[in-house]
């Protein structure tokens, strides 16, 4: 039985798959000429890969805030902002250029929130940010982000594919092509609660990657974290002794049937698939059942506080396939809404609300992660699609900017209590050491021991991969 | 000045013999001048430790990878600069790029972040100075060219030659063109073919291969029992005219065409016509549409002639695939989004028809290929003389109304014309009656429009009100509360003032109104128990105003005694006053006859208005919109993008197709067209090397599971090359002989003997060719996903086998979320580019936002849970279950035949059986099964086993 804790122990998993399935497992590659795909064993593209050097991390979390938090009103401290309110100054609105080619003045607005220090380094954050705060000795700030596209569309599939409109892969089914599965029962790249909107599925989607590498979606942005299920994963009229049943005669026909071609390797596959599949019946759902976790690890995420209680169950499920060995793990802070939830253009005062939904559940996963020595191997990636410009739009609100934000890191492979990188004194573009979203990119994918440069894949008769051909890898993060 | 002009530089930038010898006179020019040293000692000390440090790592020679074609560790490179021209104009500042970049004003150079102001101040007087620099060499950026003659050699590109049939010594094998070639090949070999598929396993081929659905055990019953010689040919030609045909070989088609009812990206928008385009790709293989038309209907359909509005209808339909792809359009930068929509129309068109992957010169000449940039921009210029973007913050797509029988348009037309006038005799009096309304000079300004002090509520209660509502002070607060009107556009006179406001016994009986003008202030008092005297307005007297920004109606709350009410205040021009008597009887006479034309106005617009209402009462039925292009205004050659940036124009392009694989001599193109009318005929002609291959060649792939070319989407260098070259040049020859007919080419391959043979292989088969490329015998393929849905609802009695046109569901705005329930063919399922049908999905269904010529086949663990739990499976398994109890209520022997029968086609081998029952027993001891549950348990096992999932 399993451990209601650790419902899915990823040594001993391990060992099973070793003696088991793992060896035989799926494919799906074999049909298929692929050209250059040398990462891959034709024979089971799940396996776990050997990186291309010795990783810094072994796993992400990704924490998605979608709709672009400003900066300027959490991480980023610009005390100049409240000497210049309301001042009209000339400032270069991506949008604006976006749309006219030229650009002109904006009214400068200062943060609403006070900004306090915290921590032995000294931090500035926000107080929508307070239990965050209190981690800024953990974490890794880059705050000289910058990326592509203006809107909510292109720079949330920018974030997620590396490109606005190209059909891509999504950095999760990168990483899984590159990586393998750690734990061949449960889903490699998981993402909980995910958005419809701006892309919707294209954010975890593998495009033209086998569909191994196709991200799992967890329950869905709208339903509750606590309703989150893998889809088909129960069956709803028999029990599973039935089941079982029913699959040895499923198994016993297939191997007859298999007879006429036993060359065909698919077949087998087909076989194979039955298996692992019934296995993760058994052990998938035990990711999604918190009844085991304890009231001190539910206050830490904030579950049973209505503000926090819903996120804060996303985050303790990101620990837990962490610790059950799922390679990639997006939380979303997400709605289905073509303007999402940080999405402020009036009313920048709403930030408190998604500040107090997200704040104490990401800390709470940072010092659950910590305790349990959960960084160790694992890289925690808190961000949005964009930042928010400094200067008002309309009344109270703030425009998108894709010109400087603010990104943080924590846990393994990264500097702790470290700050990178920096925008102008208003907070609108990055100037120094400046980090674009590709870098990003390139710079994960190094912290998993891959050459962002080398991870490719023909596709309609050209090698792709996940940076195009940008991407630097900022190794002054590099603990 | 001893350097050449500056302006020289850029005139020769292109030509990189001459730059470099220029490169070189400047360097002696810096020789012999006085401030050389100086000026070399500048760039030692300031210059070169700069660009060495930001610079060189990506623009040196020895760079891992060289950024914009811009090399920075040469004199000579440095002047000649980059894919965006010269770096630096020695001598002005003001026109140097390198200058601008380090200012972040163009590129933001180095990116990594800005440089000090003292050392780009450097760089300045640097270039002030002439930019000395001893650093010598050449630039070694080589452009190397593409050699269209050497392309031409390329198999692909050669002209499709006929072929002098071998033939084989296996005499077996000479009855057909196709069996000649492929035992010819295997001869050479020494392999010899399969067995001849059984005759079970050669029907159900048939059936998924041409209808996509299993033959029903009668329909195997009767071919088994028709001994005749043409008892194949007979079924073939049955199933090529059913209208399931094109149903299965349409879709192969809309995978290519990369079909979808939503524009994904970002913000997906509903495209609610696209069906219309899916159901004419299903006619037109139904139809047996020649392939060379159907290419011309999709790429310039809008352009033909038609002999009737049906085929109008079906052209301009036809194009909608040039609008189906994955559009951004919320995308900010309009330029961007159409040169990215133009991107994916060169991509789609290339792939499908000729498997090229053209895209690939979007930023620089094609890598592989033998296809310039300027080939890109030659078809982009074709694409961006038509016109598909229709503007706003989200754009949109083009649409047409769907042409309409002659009689029908005429109906539509004269109704059109008679609203026309009616509207415009509206538009005319509505005009007359603003200027009557100007010469009496009436303004009302609606409580809307007034400044509030205190809190006014909003009310609609009583109706009859001025605008959308009126505002009324609570009845509390007295004395803070006040309205006030300022009637800035009131041209300066006399006007009479009134206020609007409903009457109630619980208004205030004196309401202050006070009125500022020039002359001064006055306040009157309004009773509002009482009604107006016009109805809703009363009037407050005459002042005069002369049109400054001090005067203001202000209605106060103050010392009342009850509500007070707000609505609007109207201000109507006054006759002068005072004024000699008859002038004022003249004025007043003049007043009383405009009043009377605004009154007569006002019925005349109400009776047209009337009149319109009644009329459009019997409108005609609102005329359907397609999807559908048009010819732009002003069509045009454009210029190469450099590096593919929308906003960095290089030379105009003459609009063209790709030259290396163009026999004859270029086409021109008219100057007032696009040019998509000859580009259509170019792709169609029997003379273009590639389209009829391309074609055949994915007919093959259908039906073997394996084209003879296995890269069918690309025919370029990075592809495959042909396994039987002869025998796809002699089907392509075929194609065009058959006036491009898909029926015939489909008969002739699958009435071949190679079509036909068993897919079991033997050891030396296997041994010597792996991948069975020489056919010796037939590929073992998996359902696709379409195939086992269909399949699944077949046999569970459900699939509903008719028609359908428009199956979204009324009244949906979003894909998101979207349910999919319903029972017929896969085919007319809704495509959703961020939302899918689940099973679709899961087995293999491509991805709508690429053309996809050949599927994946993937076997994986979500396939299985799927077959395993999911509602729709097990639902479907139920009613097999239903059927077989019905039909053999007390024969379990019989009811697993049959089970075997309608879902593999044939009956259990002895084991099978055996485990069957078996399964059946246990079940039935151990649990508490229902004999329901039981057999729904056992057919859904079978629905999920091999020889299911497998054809043979």
């Amino acid at each position: 039985m399993l451990d209601a804790n650790n419902p899915v122990s990823r040594r001993s998993l391990l060992r099973s798959s070793a003696c088991g399935f793992g060896s035989l497992a799926v494919s799906g590659l074999l049909s298929q000429a692929h050209g250059n795909t040398p990462r891959v064993s034709l024979k089971n593209p799940l396996a776990p890969q050997e990186p291309m050097f010795p990783p810094r991390a072994k796993r992400i979390i990704f924490i998605f805030m979608q709709g672009g938090p400003s900066h300027v009103d959490t991480f980023d401290y610009k005390p100049l902002l409240k000497k210049k309110d309301g001042e009209q100054l000339e400032f270069k609105d991506s949008r604006t250029i976006a749309k006219t080619g030229t650009f002109g003045k904006e009214q400068v607005m200062q943060s609403l929130w006070k900004f306090r220090q915290y921590g032995e380094t000294g931090h500035w954050v926000s107080d929508l940010f307070p239990e965050i705060g209190r981690q800024v000795d953990d974490l890794c700030f880059v705050h000289s982000m910058h990326t592509t596209g203006v809107a909510h569309g292109p720079s949330t599939l920018f974030l997620h594919t590396g490109t606005t409109n190209l059909i891509m892969p999504s950095i999760g089914s990168w990483i899984t092509y590159g990586l393998g599965n750690e734990n061949e029962n449960i889903p490699g790249f998981i993402t909980i609660s995910p958005s419809a909107s701006n892309g919707g599925p294209r954010n975890f989607s593998n495009a033209f990657l086998p569909s191994h590498y196709q991200g799992t979606a967890l329950g869905r942005a709208g339903q509750p974290a606590d309703k989150a299920r893998f889809n088909n994963i129960k069956n709803e009229q028999w029990s599973i002794s039935k089941q079982r049943q029913q699959l040895k005669l499923l198994q016993s026909l297939n191997q007859s049937q298999l007879q006429s071609h036993k060359e065909d390797d698919e077949l087998a596959a087909v076989i194979n698939s039955f298996e692992l599949a019934f296995r993760m019946q058994q052990h998938a759902p035990g990711l999604t059942d918190l009844t085991g976790e304890s009231k001190s690890t539910f206050d830490m995420y904030g579950i049973g506080q209505t503000e926090t209680d819903d996120f804060g169950r996303q985050c303790l499920l990101a620990r837990r396939m962490a610790e059950a060995g799922t390679r990639y793990i997006q939380v979303n802070y997400a709605d289905n809404g073509n303007t999402p939830r940080w999405d402020q253009h009036s009313k920048i005062q709403k930030h408190e609300i998604h500040a107090k939904a997200t704040d104490k559940p990401v800390a709470g996963l940072i010092q659950d992660m910590k305790q349990r020595g959960l960084l160790e191997d694992t890289l925690i990636w808190w961000g949005g699609e964009f930042g928010r410009n400094p200067f008002k739009q309309g009344v109270d609100g703030r425009d998108h900017n894709p010109k400087g934000f603010t990104h943080f890191l924590c846990g393994a492979g990264v500097k702790a209590g470290f700050s990178y990188g920096a925008t102008d004194e208003f907070g609108h573009e990055a100037v120094e050491n400046k980090v674009h979203m590709h870098d990003m990119h390139a710079t994960l994918l190094h912290l998993l021991g891959i050459d962002h440069e080398r991870l490719t894949y023909r596709h309609a008769g050209r090698d792709f991969r996940l940076t195009d051909v940008e991407g630097h890898v900022v190794t002054d993060l590099f603990a | 000045m001893l350097l050449p002009e500056p302006g020289f530089f850029m005139i020769c930038r292109p030509v990189m013999i001459t730059l470099m010898i220029l490169g070189m006179i400047g360097i002696v020019d810096a020789e012999n001048t006085p401030q050389k040293d100086r000026g070399i000692e500048f760039f030692e000390a300031k210059i070169r430790p700069v660009l060495i440090q930001h610079c060189y790592e990506c623009h040196a020679a020895d760079s891992k990878s060289i950024r914009g074609g811009l090399l920075l560790d040469t004199r000579a490179g440095t002047l000649t600069g980059g894919d965006s021209g010269a770096a630096l104009v020695p001598g002005k500042p003001a026109e140097s790029l390198l200058l601008e970049s380090l200012r972040f004003e163009s590129f933001e150079m180095p990116p990594s972040g800005k440089l000090a102001p003292e050392i780009i101040a450097d760089f300045e007087t640097w270039i002030k100075m002439g930019a000395p620099d001893p650093r010598k060499g050449e630039s070694k950026v080589v452009r190397e060219s593409i050699d269209l003659e050497k392309g031409k050699q390329f198999w692909a590109f050669q002209p499709i030659q006929d072929q002098t049939l071998p033939t084989a010594s296996d005499t077996n094998w000479n009855h057909s063109g196709i069996d000649r070639l492929i035992r010819f090949a295997q001869e050479q070999k020494k392999l010899i073919p399969a067995a001849d598929a059984d005759r079970i396993t050669l029907i159900r081929r048939l059936y998924y291969d041409l209808i996509g659905l299993p033959p029903t055990p009668q329909q195997i019953d009767q071919f088994l029992n028709d001994k005749s010689e043409n008892a194949t040919a007979r079924v073939v030609d049955e199933l090529l005219a059913s209208p399931h045909f094109g149903e299965r070989w349409g879709r192969y088609w809309l995978d290519v065409a990369r079909y979808s009812q939503s524009s994904g990206g970002g913000r997906s928008l509903l495209y609610n016509s696209a069906w219309r385009y899916r159901n004419y790709v299903i006619e037109a293989f139904n139809k047996d549409k020649p392939f060379d038309q159907f290419i011309r209907e999709q790429i310039a359909g809008d352009l033909l002639e038609s002999k009737d509005y049906l085929q109008q209808q079906e052209q301009q339909l036809a194009t909608a695939f040039l609008l189906l792809g994955p559009t951004n359009y919320e995308q900010q930068d309009k330029e961007q989004l159409l040169m990215d929509v133009i991107d994916e129309q060169i991509q789609t068109v290339g792939r499908s028809f000729l498997a090229m992957t053209l895209g690939c010169a979007r930023c620089h000449d094609h890598k592989f290929d033998p296809i310039p940039a300027s080939d890109y921009y030659a078809l982009a210029g074709i694409f961006r003389s038509t016109k598909v973007l229709t503007p706003g913050n989200v754009s949109g797509w083009t649409k047409r109304p769907l042409p309409l029988p002659p009689e029908e348009q005429q109906t539509r037309d004269e109704f059109d014309q008679t609203m026309a006038s009616l509207i415009s005799r509206q538009k005319a009096s509505q005009k007359i009656l603003k200027s009557l309304e100007q010469e009496l000079n009436t303004i009302t300004l609606d409580d809307s429009s007034a400044t509030l002090v205190g809190d006014w509520k909003q009310s609609t209660f009583y109706k009859d009100f001025i605008g959308k509502g009126y505002i009324h002070d609570q009845h509390t607060a007295k004395g803070m509360k006040k309205v006030r009107f300022t009637p800035k556009q009131l041209k300066s006179g006399r006007y009479d003032v009134q206020l609007a406001y409903n009457s109630a016994e619980s208004r205030a009986s004196r309401v202050p109104v006070t009125i500022k003008t020039a002359k001064g202030k006055q306040t009157v008092y309004v009773n509002q128990r009482i009604q107006p005297t016009d109805g809703a307005f009363a009037s407050l007297g005459t002042f005069e105003f002369t049109g400054t920004k001090d005067e203001e109606v202000v209605v106060s709350n103050e010392g009342t005694d009850g509500f007070v009410i707000v609505d609007a205040i109207r201000f109507i021009s006054a006759p002068i006053d005072p004024a000699p008597e008859n002038q004022k009887q003249a004025a007043v006479t003049q007043y009383k006859q405009t009043l009377l034309k605004i009154e007569e106005t006002k019925a005349e617009i109400q009776t047209l208005t009337a009149a319109i209402k009644e009329k459009k009462k019997s409108a005609p039925p609102a005329v359907p919109e397609i999807m559908s292009v048009y010819e732009s205004e002003e069509p045009g050659d454009y210029h190469l993008l450099i590096r593919g940036d929308v906003h960095n124009l290089g030379k105009i392009v003459p609009r063209g197709f790709v030259t290396v694989a163009q026999s004859d001599a270029p086409v021109t193109i008219p100057s007032d067209a696009s040019g998509r009318f000859e580009l259509a005929q170019w792709v169609a002609s029997p003379q273009n090397p590639l389209t009829a291959r391309v074609y055949v060649n994915r007919i093959w792939h259908h039906l073997f599971g394996s084209g003879l070319v296995r890269t069918v989407d690309n025919f370029g260098i990075r592809g495959e090359t042909p396994s039987h070259p002869e025998l796809l040049d002699y089907l392509a020859l075929k194609l065009i002989e058959n006036k491009w007919s898909t029926k015939a080419m489909i008969r002739e391959i699958v009435l071949s003997k190679t079509y036909q043979l068993s897919s079991q292989s033997s050891e030396k088969q296997r041994e010597t060719d792996p991948d069975n490329r020489l056919f010796t015998h037939q590929n073992h393929r998996r359902l696709d996903a379409e195939a086992i849905r269909d399949t699944i609802l077949f046999v569970s009695g459900n699939l509903d086998l008719s028609q359908h046109d428009q199956t979204i569901k009324a009244d949906t705005t979003s894909e998101y979320g979207y349910q999919f329930n319903n029972h017929y063919r896969s085919v007319y399922i809704p495509v959703f580019r961020n939302r899918l049908h689940d099973l679709l999905a899961i087995f293999d269904f491509p991805d709508p936002n690429l053309s996809v010529g050949r599927r994946s086949t993937s076997t994986l663990s979500t396939q299985a849970l799927y077959l395993m739990n999911n509602p729709f499976v097990i639902e479907q398994s139920q009613s097999i279950a239903r059927r077989l109890m019905y039909e053999f209520p007390d024969d379990s022997s019989a009811r697993i035949d049959a089970l075997f029968r309608i879902t593999l086609g044939r009956l259990p081998e002895q084991t099978e059986k055996a485990n069957a029952e078996r399964f059946l027993n246990q079940s039935q001891v151990n649990g508490a099964l229902t004999q329901l549950e039981l057999w729904t348990a056992f057919s859904q096992t079978i629905l999920a086993c091999i020889d299911f999932r497998y054809i043979k």
